[in-house]
């Protein structure tokens, strides 16, 4: 039996939504998980904050332009 | 002298000084040192020259408990043991690993660390290491009260049959078998001395062997294996007075904590940094937790598997992608080749609950495998937790860059999923200060049995957060030298 084959233009349907769903894939993760984590569970901690996992001084939240480095 | 035990058939009627059991690292280092002082010594290696399957597959067991791929593969099963697959890596028992922690189930270990430093020269010269070797490197910019660096050496690795070759075949105090599986050991009518010891080859011929004094040396699963399986006397096996023969399997966990992004602008990375966090002693007591080394590394490029060029070119069009990068992290939970991961070395404390048992199965030469339950319990998982979070708030205040941690370590949701060991199995035999917190006393000589000792790491009390070939090398130095002190 032949295989089937994808056409160029179906190909490029395919990438494009994927490439639109991944836009959204940061967002959704975080606010899914921004109750478990958005704080350090040990809240003594003031200096620090989480942000999708990433361990952030507060100060790096206040960095103009988005990026730490 | 070597002797083949498959082709030999002469048995030997000499009563040796010594005879040891495992021809790898603890008993190599311990057959050259007693021939040094005259000892006459019958050095018994279970497999040949060579590695072959006859031999490995007497390593195959069963496994219960966590998934643990190492019971077999871990180590291998010929003349130089496991140091025939060793990487080199050596690393010193840290002081804290000899102060007492009372927050572990059990006792730590009954001698003093000068007891090993005292060994540190001697050890040095066998595994090549030289005087400033293992000195903690300096990292600039690392001021913390909670994390420190810590020495670690890496050597060509000294691979025991090949270095010791001359002295093993041509020295007059060694008489080495090879194909020499001990299956029994026999003790006198007041079951406190060794009589006798079964030695069988690959045909299953046996052969007795005595000796004044005698010392196991097969590795931790092994040794275990061996006293657990001589039951002929005592139903519980030899040296078992305690029920703690094959129990404290312990492992060093090495996890995934997380991964990270650098600061360029940080001076720690203008040269080619192999970064290492290592905590304080007052950071561990203050938190109650166990060591590691905390590495940070770089995700591998390599794929496995069947599908692993599949797995590759999938793994490169999302990984180039700027788009499509985070997504394949988030999705597949993995790291992209070349991402910042930080990995662990880290302790396991001494349980009871991790254990080796035989199973009713029978090698060929009619002894029973071991089963493996290897366990974990919430000491463990505090201290990967703890250790993980504080790394990361240090890489962060010391501006070394920033740190994304897994989900398990911030998540009540998730457990930590040790599925993978360093292949550092160790305590199944441990040193205590009394009888019944473990198998052997501070001289390495199991309670109660007069002319019995064990090397190796199965008589680790604790497990610390380093390599163990160098504390193996320091402990079997210092047994050979308490045996030439004793008679």
């Amino acid at each position: 039996m032949k295989a089937k084959t994808i056409n160029r233009r179906n190909f490029l349907k395919i990438t494009t939504a994927c490439c639109v769903i991944a836009q959204y894939f940061p967002a959704v993760a975080l606010s899914k998980n921004s109750g478990d984590n958005f704080k350090l569970q040990d809240v003594s901690d003031s200096d620090y904050v989480v942000v999708n996992g990433w361990v952030l001084l507060k100060s790096d939240l206040t960095a103009e332009n988005g990026k730490l480095f | 002298m070597i002797i083949n035990l498959n082709k030999e058939h002469k048995q030997s009627t000499s009563l040796y000084d010594v005879c040891i059991c495992g021809a790898g690292v603890a008993g190599i280092t311990i057959a050259i040192e007693l021939s040094k002082y005259g000892k006459k010594v019958a050095l018994f290696e279970g497999g040949g020259e060579e590695y072959s399957e006859d031999s490995q597959s007497i390593y195959t067991g069963k496994n219960t408990g966590l998934a643990y791929g190492g019971i077999s593969y871990c180590r291998l099963r010929y003349l130089g043991g496991t140091s025939n697959h060793w990487t080199g890596r050596n690393m010193i028992l840290q002081p804290i690993d000899f102060e007492e922690r009372d927050f572990f189930p059990l006792p730590g270990w009954p001698i003093k660390k000068e007891e090993l430093d005292k060994q540190q020269k001697n050890a040095f010269d066998v595994l090549g290491l030289h005087e400033n070797s293992l000195d903690a490197p300096e990292i600039k910019g690392l001021s913390s009260s909670s994390m420190k660096s810590v020495g670690h050496g890496s050597t060509p690795p000294v691979r025991f049959a090949k270095k010791y070759n001359n002295e093993l075949l041509n020295s007059k105090n060694i008489d080495l078998y090879i194909n020499a599986n001990l299956t029994d050991i026999k003790l006198n009518d007041s079951f406190n001395h060794v009589s006798q010891l079964t030695i069988k080859n690959f045909n299953n011929r046996t052969y007795k062997f005595s000796g004044n004094n005698i010392i196991l040396a097969m590795g931790a699963i092994e040794n275990a294996r061996v006293l657990l399986n001589s039951d002929s006397q005592l139903p519980k096996g030899v040296g078992n007075h305690s029920d703690f023969v094959g129990r404290c399997f312990m492992e060093h966990f090495q996890l995934i904590l997380g991964s990270y992004t650098v600061n360029p602008e940080n001076p720690i990375w203008l040269k080619d940094t192999k970064l290492e966090f290592f905590p304080t002693d007052k950071f561990v007591m203050e938190n109650k937790i166990g060591t590691s080394v905390i590495s940070f590394g770089k995700a591998s490029s390599e794929s496995y598997g069947r599908l692993k060029v599949i797995k590759k070119a999938l793994r490169e069009g999302f990984c180039n992608s700027d788009s499509l990068r985070d997504m394949y992290r988030s999705m597949f939970n993995t790291n992209c080749p070349g991402d910042g991961i930080i990995t662990t070395l880290c302790e396991q404390s001494p349980n009871r609950d991790s254990r080796i048992t035989l199973s009713k199965e029978k090698d060929s030469l009619g002894q029973r495998r071991i089963s493996l339950h290897w366990t974990v319990n919430e000491l463990d998982k505090h201290t990967v937790v703890t250790l993980a979070k504080e790394t990361a708030k240090e890489f962060a205040r010391l501006d070394f860059g920033r740190v994304k941690l897994k989900d398990y370590i911030l998540s009540d949701k998730k457990d930590v999923e040790f599925n993978q060991g360093h292949c550092h199995q160790m305590g199944t035999t441990r040193m205590s200060k009394l009888p019944e917190n473990g198998v052997v006393d501070i001289n390495s000589k199991v309670f109660g049995i007069d002319n019995l000792f064990i090397a190796g790491s199965s008589v680790f009390s604790t497990s610390g957060g380093v390599n163990p070939t160098l504390s193996i090398v320091q402990l079997s130095l210092r047994l050979a030298e308490h045996i030439v002190g004793e008679k």
